[in-house]
């Protein structure tokens, strides 16, 4: 009887042990996988266009621990990428956001060279009708006796 | 006045225009600061200067909210970087006059370096300001840096004034200084 208690608590530790373990290696690979899936969307403060994930570089590191450590914090993706754009603004994200003014970088060519043609419309036209008219033959001899008369 | 003369006259005016703007670019050009020195748009500006609490490269531990009520400028550097080395004599001069006003004082954090590299590039050049270790590059992350010399004002009350990318030179710092020191007295 007394071996059969043995048993049973042998094998009850050995099933929470495994569960422990099991449970314990889904959380640590699950933050990986996040702080993989956040800091692939996060560029490299160092680097041109490298995410914190393909980089190698200390501030790539830094970011992977920090975003490891808000993770860890109870913080979840948009909090933390929230983070990272209050400190380096939304060029930190591979994907920035759009801002308020964005609309701007849109008009503003098409606005450029919209005033630009006018410009040119109008510049080309003022020349066409200062074009220059060669007086006959018959009308200068009439403008250069006008002009006699007058003196 | 004939249509041959007003043309003439025209185009004369014309290139007086073109000369005229390009003499004013050339002034613009000439006397518009260095590149190297960009006060940069940050999000930090206007925000409570994140906390620092490191220790020094002399063993000492220092807070950055230890220096409320005075103007700090928080200087990301790193003994390696060629504008940190250019600007640290303006540095140099810039504590001497805070120290005898006692108004101001430069902090300075490594980056990506060694303490032992920094003591050495101290001794060599001079500078009585704390220099704080960022081993694991949490401060230079918290403040927005993306390489050295990158330098932060703070005001009395611990709000990032101004983001300097890269070198700081001693009038450009002095005359922030006594903007600061003048805005916030009215």
């Amino acid at each position: 009887m007394k071996s059969v208690r043995v048993r049973y608590m042998v094998m009850a530790l050995c099933i929470g042990a495994a569960l422990f373990i099991g449970i314990r290696d889904t959380k640590s690979q699950s933050i990986e996988a996040r702080v993989n899936q956040i800091g692939s969307q996060i560029r490299c403060p160092v680097c041109d266009s490298q995410s914190a994930i393909e980089s190698e570089t200390n501030a790539a590191v830094a970011v992977r621990d920090e975003i490891e450590n808000r993770l860890r914090n109870g913080q979840g993706e948009a909090e933390i990428k929230a983070y990272f754009v209050s400190r380096f603004g939304q060029g930190i994200l591979l994907k920035p956001g759009t801002d308020n003014l964005a609309w701007i970088y849109w008009v503003a060519p098409i606005g450029a060279i919209g005033v630009g043609a006018m410009i040119f419309y109008i510049a080309v036209s003022k020349r066409k009708s200062r074009q220059i008219v060669l007086l006959s033959d018959e009308e200068r001899s009439e403008i250069e006796r006008e002009v006699g008369r007058a003196h | 006045m004939n249509t041959l003369t007003s043309r003439r006259f025209s185009i004369r005016w014309t290139v007086l225009a073109i000369g005229i703007g390009l003499a004013c670019l050339v002034a613009i050009l000439a006397t518009r600061k260095p590149a190297a020195q960009i006060i940069s748009k940050s999000p930090l500006v206007g925000q409570l200067a994140p906390e620092i609490v490191a220790k020094g490269i002399d063993g000492k531990s220092v807070a950055l909210s230890n220096y409320r009520g005075k103007v700090v400028v928080v200087n990301f550097f790193a003994s390696w970087c060629v504008p940190c080395q250019r600007e640290h004599a303006d540095l140099v001069s810039y504590q001497a006059k805070a120290d005898k006003s006692g108004d101001a004082q430069v902090v300075a954090v490594l980056y990506d370096d060694s303490p032992g590299q920094a003591r050495r590039y101290f001794q060599e050049r001079g500078g009585n300001w704390p220099v704080l270790i960022d081993d694991d590059g949490k401060y230079a992350l918290a403040f927005g840096v993306r390489g050295p010399p990158e330098s932060f004002l703070v005001d009395p009350n611990g709000v990032v004034r101004s983001k300097i990318v890269g070198e700081v030179d001693f009038e450009t710092l002095d005359k922030m200084t006594s903007q600061l020191k003048q805005e916030l007295a009215r």
